[in-house]
C-alpha cells in the first residue's frame, strides 16, 4: 500500500463487500460491528504505512486517477495531509470500537455502517487531494454521505436538523464550485502547489486581486459551514445533538478539519501573503470562538455544550490560521522592502511558526478531545437515557475511569497546564501577542495594534470560556448529586458501566492528551514539524524550529487570566445565573437554558429568508411572468379577435335594434320591480324594434321605387351642380 | 444510397405505425414485439446512417431560387442529436408497453398513439439530418403537427385545452422563426447549414442592428420549443400527456428540437462571430439566465411532481441556450454536452415520477412520504438521477455545468460570469425539488405508518426497470470518464465535423 489512492479507494471497496454481504440479513449485528473494526483498523494500518514509506522517502510524488470526472482526481502526500489521515483514520477506528457497544440495539445499523465507510473514504480523499478539483470531488461525497448521520434516528427533530445541514451543505458545496471556477480563470490551474506559484506571480505583477478574493470568500462559504465557522455554524448544534453520539465525535473530529483544512489550503495557496485576508480570518476566528463559548456556557444540554464547544475551538483554529496568513504578509513585506534586518526577518519567521504550530497543534488536540468527551458522553447517554444536565447529574461519581479520561479531555481543550490544549493555545496566543509587539513598532499592515489587542483580550477570554463550560460539566457530572435520590443510588449502583472495548476506545484517545502537554518539546514538536503544511514558505521555517520554552512565567500568566475568567464566568453564570439563585424561585435548583429561544439565526433569519421572504417575491415574479402570454392572449381574443357573435344569428332585427329593444326592455323590468312592484308583463321590444325597422326599411324601398323621388334627386343634383358653379367659377 | 438510407430512417417509423393500423394482431404480445422491432429497427439503420457522417451536401428539389430547396446532411451536429434520439427511443418504447396499460384512456387509441409516437421518430430524425434552414423548419412545423395528438392522448378537458396551447405556442414560434429564415435568404448566400454563418456582410451594410433584431425574434421564435421565458407555459400543461410522452418528447425530443434549432440558427445561420458582443447576446442573455433560475424556482414552488419536473426541464434547458449564447466554441460545447446528459437525467427522472404513477398512483410530492421502501429499485435510480441533476461530481450532470462554467469564464463576458452564479443558485434549487421526494421517500420520520402503504405497491415489471437501469449505467460512466465523448463534441464545435 504505497498508494494514497489505495487508501481513499479501499473504504469504498469495503462498502461494496459490506453490501453485498448484507444484502440478506442473514448475518448478524455483531459480526457487522467487528467487520467496521476490521476495515477501518486495516485503513488505520495503511494511512499509518503511508506515513513509514514517506519518512523512508520510498513514496511518489503524486498519484493520478486519469479522467475521471473530466479533469481526474489526483492525490498527494504530505506530513500534514499524512497526519490528518492517520487521525481520521485512528478516530474511525476508535468510533467503530465505540459502537460495538453503543449502536448494538440500533435497527438500521447496517445503512449506517455503509455511510460511515462512505464518509471515511471521502474525508481521506480530501485530505490526500492534490488539486482542488479532487477536494471538492470527496467534499461533496462527504456532505451528502454524511448527512444520513444526521438524519439517522428520523424522528422529527433529527430530520429538521437533516434538512438544515444538507441546504446549508450543498449552498456550501455550489460556493465551493464557483470559487473552483473563479481560481480556474484566473490562476489556470487547480493544483495547489502550482496555485501558490501563479497567485504569487500575479501579486509580483500587482495585477487586480478582487477575483482572487471573491473566489476566496466564495469558498470560505463552503470550507467554513463545514467547519462551523459564524455565521454559516446555524447547521452545528442541532446536527450534532441530533445524530447519534459516535456520528457527532466523527463530525466534531474530523469533519470539522476538513473544512479548516479547506481554508488552510485557500489561505495559503491562492491568497498567499495577503494580509486583509487574514485579517478577515482572524475576525470571524475570534466572533465564532466568543459566540461559541457563550452559548456553550448558557446551554443546559451535554451534548449540546460539547457541540458548543467544538464551535468555539474552530474558532481558535481560524485564529490561528488568520495570524498565519498576517505573518506571511509581513514576512514578505519586511523581507521585500528591506525595511527589516535579517534578524528581525528570523523573529518573525519565528513567530510565523508559532502560528503554524499552534494551528496544526490546536487542530489535531482537538480532534483527540471531541473523541474522549463525545464518547464519555454516549457512555453517559447509554445509561441514562438523555443529554439533558439535570438528568446526567451525578452520573459520574464513583466512576473513577470515566473521571480521569473527562478531566482528561475536559481540562487539556481548557488550556490547563501541562495538557496538550496548553499547548497548543499558548503558541496561538503567543503569536498574536508577538505579532502585536512586531508591528506596534509603525509597519503598516491589514490591521491596527488596536485590533490584534482586541483579539488577544477576546482570545483570553473565549479560553476563560472554555474553561467555565467545562467546569459546568465536570461539577456536574463528578461532583453534584442527583436531585433524585433513588436515580443517585442506581447510578452509583453502576459498576458495569462501561465495556472493555469502550475503555479501550477512551483510554488509547485520551493518553496522549498529558504526553503532549508534559513534554511538548518532545511530543508536539515533532509532530508539528513534521506535519508542516507544504507551501512556498513553508521552506522558510524548516530551519527556524527552535524548542520554546512552554513553562515559563509569561505563557504561564496567559493560561492563568484565562482560568480565573473562566472561574469568575463559572461563578457567575452557572451557579448564580443559571442554577436560579438570582430569582425569587431559586429552589428549583435545576439547570435551565440561558439562551433566548428567539435568538435563533438558522430558524428566524435564513429559513424565514429562504424559505419565506425569497420565494414570496420570486413567486409574485414568477406568476406575472408565467401568466404573461396567456393574459395577452385572453385579452386579444376577448377584445379585437373577439368571435363575432349575435348578428347573423338573429332570428330577426339586426344588432342595433336587438340591444336597444334588450336594455329597453330591462329598464322596465328594474321600473317594475323598484318603483310598480306589480302587473309586470313582459314585453319583447326586440320584436318590436325589429318589425319597426322592417317596416322603415319597407317605406324605403317603397320611396325609392318612385318617380317623385326620382325628381326629387335630379334637383338635389342640380343645385348642387349651381352651386359648384357658382363657388368655383 | 445514403440518402435512400436516410428517407428510409425518416419514413420507416411512420409506414411502421400505418402498418401497425392494418395488421391484426394475435394477442398485445405480438403487437408489442413488432412495434419494438421496427422503433429498433429504425435506430440500427440510423446507427449505420450515422456512421457514414459527415456527408455531403444532398439535395432533393429544388425551388424557383437557387438559394431555396430541400436538402439533407449529415455533419457533426446531426450525428450528436439524431445519435441522442435514437438511443433513446427503443428504451422509450419499451417503457411505454406497460406503462400504457394503466394509462387511462390507454387501451382505446392505442394503435393511433403508437402510430403517432413512432411517427414522431422520424420526424425529430428529419430535424436532425436537414441540411438548410428551410428543411429543417418544415420538419420543425411537422414535429408540432405530429406530436399535438400525442398530448391529447387521454382527451380530458385538461388534456384537449394543454394541447391546443401547445398547439398555438408552437406555431405562433415557429411564424417569428419563419421571419429569420427570410431575412437568412435575403441577406445570407446561402440557407445550407455552413459553420460560421451564412450571412454576406457586403450586403448588411448598415442594417446590422435590423439583423440582430431579427435574430432576436428568431431566436424567441425557435425559443418557445425550447421553453424560453416566457414562452415556457405550455411546457408543464403538457405534463398531463401518458409519461413516455412528456419524458421522450417534452424532456428530449421536442425541447431539445427547440435548442437545436438555436444552435444551428445561430452557429450555423447567423454565425457567432457577427453576433459576439453585440446587444442582442446581453439581452437574449439575460432573459436565459432569468429562466435558468426561473425555472427552478417554479419547480420548488410546484408540488405536482411531472409538473414539478417539467420546470426543471425549463431551468435546463435554458442551460443549453446559455452555452449557446456564450458565442464560443467553448460554449457550444458546454451547449452540446447539456443537451446529451440532460436527455438522458431527465428521460431517467420522469421514467420514475412514470413508474411511480403507474405502481403507486402517486402524482404529488406529499404522497411520496416511505415509498422508497416498497419501490427500492425505483428510488435508487430516482436518487442517483437527482444527483446527476444537481451536478455532484461522478455524475454527468457535473460534466456539462463544468464545461458551460469553463466557456463563460473563458469568454470574459461579464453577463457569462453572472450566468455561472445563476447555474450555481439554479443547481441549488435543483438540489432542493429534487432531494425533498427523495428525503420524503427515504425518511418518511418515525410516526410514519408502513401499514398505511397498500402491499400492490413494488417495483415495476423489467420493461421499466431496464431502461432506466441503462440510463443508471449511462449516468455514472459519463459522469466518471467522458473524455472520448468530449473530445468529439470539441471537434464538432469547432466546425471541424
Amino acid at each position: 500500500m504505497r498508494n494514497t489512492f489505495g487508501t481513499v479507494i479501499f473504504p469504498f471497496v469495503m462498502c461494496v463487500v459490506f453490501w453485498l454481504l448484507y444484502r440478506s440479513k442473514s448475518k448478524g449485528k455483531k459480526a457487522a460491528a467487528l467487520i467496521m473494526i476490521f476495515a477501518t483498523a486495516v485503513e488505520l494500518i495503511a494511512a499509518l504505512s503511508l506515513m513509514y514509506f514517506d519518512v523512508r522517502g520510498m513514496l511518489s510524488d503524486i498519484c493520478e486517477v486519469a479522467g475521471v470526472g473530466g479533469l481526474g482526481l489526483h492525490f498527494i502526500y504530505t506530513g500534514f495531509r499524512g497526519v490528518f489521515g492517520v487521525v481520521t483514520a485512528f478516530a474511525w477506528f476508535v468510533i467503530a470500537l465505540f459502537s460495538y457497544t453503543f449502536m448494538k440495539n440500533d435497527t438500521n445499523i447496517i445503512r449506517y455502517d455503509i455511510f460511515n465507510l462512505l464518509t471515511l473514504g471521502a474525508t481521506m480523499g480530501i485530505f490526500y487531494a492534490a488539486d482542488l478539483f479532487t477536494l471538492f470531488f470527496f467534499f461533496e461525497i462527504m456532505s451528502f454521505t454524511s448527512f444520513m448521520w444526521v438524519a439517522h434516528r428520523q424522528t422529527r427533530t433529527s430530520l429538521y436538523a437533516a434538512g438544515t445541514y444538507l441546504g446549508i451543505a450543498i449552498a456550501g458545496g455550489m460556493a465551493i464550485l464557483m470559487g473552483l471556477f473563479i481560481v480556474y480563470n484566473r490562476l489556470g490551474t487547480l493544483y495547489f502547489d502550482t496555485m501558490y506559484d501563479h497567485a504569487v506571480e500575479m501579486m509580483e505583477r500587482g495585477e487586480e486581486l478582487t477575483w482572487l478574493f471573491t473566489a476566496a470568500g466564495c469558498m470560505f462559504v463552503g470550507f467554513g459551514a463545514k467547519a462551523g465557522a459564524f455565521p454559516v455554524h446555524v447547521w452545528l448544534p442541532d446536527s450534532y445533538t441530533e445524530a447519534p453520539t459516535p456520528a457527532t465525535a466523527l463530525l466534531s473530529a474530523v469533519l470539522s478539519k476538513t473544512g479548516i483544512f479547506g481554508i488552510l489550503l485557500l489561505t495559503l495557496d491562492v491568497l498567499p501573503t495577503q494580509g486583509g485576508w487574514g485579517a478577515f480570518l482572524l475576525l470571524i476566528g475570534v466572533v465564532t470562538m466568543a459566540i461559541g463559548g457563550i452559548r456553550g456556557v448558557m446551554s443546559s444540554n451535554l451534548k449540546t455544550t460539547l457541540a458548543y464547544s467544538s464551535m468555539s475551538q474552530i474558532g481558535f483554529i481560524l485564529t490561528g490560521v488568520g495570524m498565519q496568513s498576517l505573518l506571511a504578509e509581513f514576512l514578505i513585506v519586511s523581507a521585500n522592502a528591506g525595511y527589516a534586518d535579517s534578524a528581525e526577518v528570523a523573529e518573525i519567521v519565528t513567530v510565523f511558526g508559532m502560528a503554524v504550530n499552534g494551528t496544526f497543534l490546536h487542530m489535531f488536540n482537538h480532534s483527540l478531545v471531541k473523541l474522549v468527551l463525545f464518547m464519555a458522553a454516549g457512555v453517559i447517554f447509554i445509561h441514562v437515557g438523555s443529554y439533558d444536565l439535570n438528568q446526567v447529574r451525578g452520573f459520574g461519581r464513583k466512576k473513577p475511569f470515566l473521571l480521569i479520561t473527562f478531566v482528561l479531555a475536559a481540562a487539556g481543550v481548557g488550556g490547563i497546564p501541562l495538557l496538550n490544549g496548553y499547548v497548543s493555545k499558548t503558541l496561538l496566543h503567543e503569536s498574536i501577542v508577538e505579532y502585536g509587539a512586531l508591528i506596534a513598532n509603525g509597519a503598516v499592515m491589514a490591521v491596527t495594534p488596536a485590533m490584534i489587542k482586541t483579539s488577544e483580550a477576546l482570545f483570553l477570554f473565549s479560553g476563560g470560556l472554555t474553561v467555565a463550560y467545562m467546569t459546568k460539566l465536570f461539577v456536574v457530572l463528578f461532583i453534584e448529586k442527583n436531585s433524585d435520590k433513588k436515580v443517585q443510588e442506581s447510578y452509583d449502583a453502576k459498576k458495569n458501566y462501561i465495556s472493555p472495548l469502550t475503555k479501550v476506545a477512551i483510554g488509547v484517545c485520551a493518553l496522549p492528551i498529558p504526553l503532549i502537554g508534559i513534554l511538548p518539546n518532545m511530543v508536539a514538536k515533532p509532530i508539528a514539524e513534521y506535519g508542516l503544511v507544504q507551501f512556498g514558505l513553508s521552506v522558510l521555517l524548516e530551519h527556524h524550529q527552535e524548542n520554546m520554552h512552554y513553562y515559563t512565567l509569561k505563557n504561564l500568566s496567559g493560561a492563568l487570566i484565562s482560568i480565573v475568567v473562566g472561574v469568575i464566568v463559572y461563578l457567575l453564570v452557572v451557579r448564580l445565573w443559571m442554577l436560579g439563585r438570582w430569582f425569587s424561585n431559586w429552589h428549583e435548583k435545576g439547570y435551565r437554558e440561558l439562551f433566548p429561544t428567539w435568538m435563533n439565526l438558522e430558524k428566524y433569519v435564513y429559513r424565514a429568508v429562504f424559505y419565506t421572504a425569497v420565494p414570496f417575491v420570486l413567486g409574485i415574479i414568477a406568476r406575472i411572468l408565467d401568466s404573461i402570454v396567456d393574459v395577452v392572449v385572453v385579452l386579444l381574443r376577448k377584445t379585437v379577435y373577439r368571435e363575432r357573435a349575435l348578428p347573423y344569428e338573429l332570428p330577426e332585427g339586426n344588432y342595433i335594434t336587438h340591444s336597444i329593444g334588450l336594455s329597453m326592455e330591462r329598464v322596465r323590468l328594474i321600473y317594475y320591480a323598484v318603483m310598480r312592484k306589480e302587473g309586470y308583463t313582459p314585453k319583447n321590444y326586440a320584436h318590436k324594434f325589429a318589425l319597426k325597422r322592417i317596416e322603415l326599411f319597407e317605406n324605403f324601398h317603397i320611396i325609392e321605387r318612385s318617380l317623385s323621388f326620382g325628381l326629387f334627386m335630379f334637383c338635389v343634383g342640380l343645385i348642387l351642380t349651381m352651386i359648384y358653379l357658382l363657388v368655383v367659377n | 444510397m445514403i440518402f435512400g438510407l436516410m428517407l428510409t430512417v425518416i419514413l420507416l417509423p411512420f409506414v411502421g405505425g400505418v402498418l401497425l393500423q392494418l395488421i391484426k394482431f394475435k394477442n398485445k404480445r405480438n403487437k408489442e414485439s413488432y412495434i419494438f422491432l421496427y422503433v429498433l429497427l429504425n435506430t440500427l439503420l440510423t446507427y449505420v446512417l450515422l456512421s457514414h457522417g459527415p456527408t455531403e451536401l444532398i439535395q432533393v428539389i429544388n425551388f424557383a431560387g437557387a438559394k431555396l430547396d430541400f436538402s439533407f446532411k449529415i455533419d457533426g451536429m446531426s450525428i450528436v442529436f439524431a445519435g441522442l434520439v435514437s438511443t433513446l427511443w427503443p428504451l422509450a418504447t419499451l417503457y411505454s408497453f406497460p406503462y400504457m396499460e394503466h394509462e387511462h384512456n390507454g387501451r382505446v387509441h392505442e394503435n393511433i398513439f403508437y402510430l403517432f409516437y413512432t411517427t414522431t421518430y422520424g420526424v425529430t430524425l428529419g430535424v436532425a439530418m436537414s441540411g438548410n434552414l428551410l428543411t429543417m423548419y418544415c420538419f420543425y412545423e411537422l414535429l408540432t403537427l405530429v406530436t399535438v395528438p400525442l398530448v391529447m392522448h387521454t382527451l380530458t378537458k385538461e388534456a384537449v385545452h394543454a394541447s391546443r396551447k401547445y398547439f398555438y405556442y408552437s406555431l405562433g414560434g415557429a411564424a417569428f422563426a419563419f421571419i429569420g429564415l427570410i431575412f437568412l435568404v435575403v441577406y445570407g448566400d446561402s440557407l445550407a447549414f455552413t459553420y460560421g454563418g451564412v450571412l454576406n456582410l457586403s450586403q448588411i451594410g448598415d442594417k446590422k442592428d435590423l439583423l440582430l433584431l431579427i435574430y432576436v425574434l428568431a431566436f424567441m421564435g425557435f425559443g418557445v420549443k425550447a421553453a424560453v421565458c416566457p414562452f415556457n407555459a405550455w411546457l408543464p400543461q403538457a405534463g398531463v400527456a401518458p409519461t413516455p410522452v412528456t419524458a421522450l418528447l417534452h424532456a428530449v425530443a421536442v425541447v431539445k428540437s427547440g435548442a437545436f434549432a438555436i444552435m444551428r440558427l445561430t452557429y450555423y445561420g447567423f454565425g457567432m462571430e457577427f453576433l459576439r458582443g453585440s446587444w442582442a447576446q446581453y439581452l437574449l442573455l439575460c432573459i436565459v439566465i432569468f429562466t435558468i433560475v426561473y425555472g427552478c424556482s417554479m419547480a420548488v414552488k410546484e408540488t405536482h411532481i411531472k409538473r414539478r419536473l417539467a420546470f426543471s426541464t425549463i431551468s435546463n434547458l435554458s442551460y443549453i441556450l446559455f452555452g449557446v449564447l456564450i458565442m464560443s466554441p467553448l460554449g457550444l460545447v458546454g451547449a452540446l454536452c447539456h443537451m446529451v446528459f440532460h436527455g438522458v437525467m431527465k428521460i431517467c427522472s420522469f421514467f420514475c415520477a412514470g413508474a411511480m404513477i403507474t405502481q403507486a398512483h402517486v402524482n404529488y410530492v406529499h404522497e411520496t412520504d416511505g415509498l422508497a421502501k416498497k419501490m427500492p429499485k425505483i428510488f435508487v435510480i430516482f436518487t442517483i438521477s437527482s444527483f446527476a441533476l444537481m451536478g455532484v461530481p461522478g455524475l454527468c450532470g457535473f460534466a456539462s455545468k463544468w464545461h458551460l462554467a469553463k466557456a463563460a469564464f473563458a469568454s470574459g463576458n461579464m453577463l457569462a460570469i453572472v450566468g455561472v452564479g445563476g447555474l450555481l443558485i439554479s443547481a441549488l434549487l435543483t438540489a432542493i425539488y429534487m432531494l425533498s421526494i427523495v428525503v420524503r421517500a427515504y425518511f418518511p420520520g418515525n410516526e410514519f405508518d408502513y401499514e398505511k402503504l397498500s402491499d400492490d405497491i413494488h417495483d415495476p415489471d423489467w420493461r421499466m426497470v431496464f431502461p432506466l437501469f441503462l440510463f443508471v449505467i449511462a449516468m455514472v460512466v459519463i459522469g466518471v470518464y467522458n473524455a472520448p465523448l468530449v473530445n468529439f463534441f470539441t471537434s464538432v464545435a469547432s466546425g471541424r465535423i
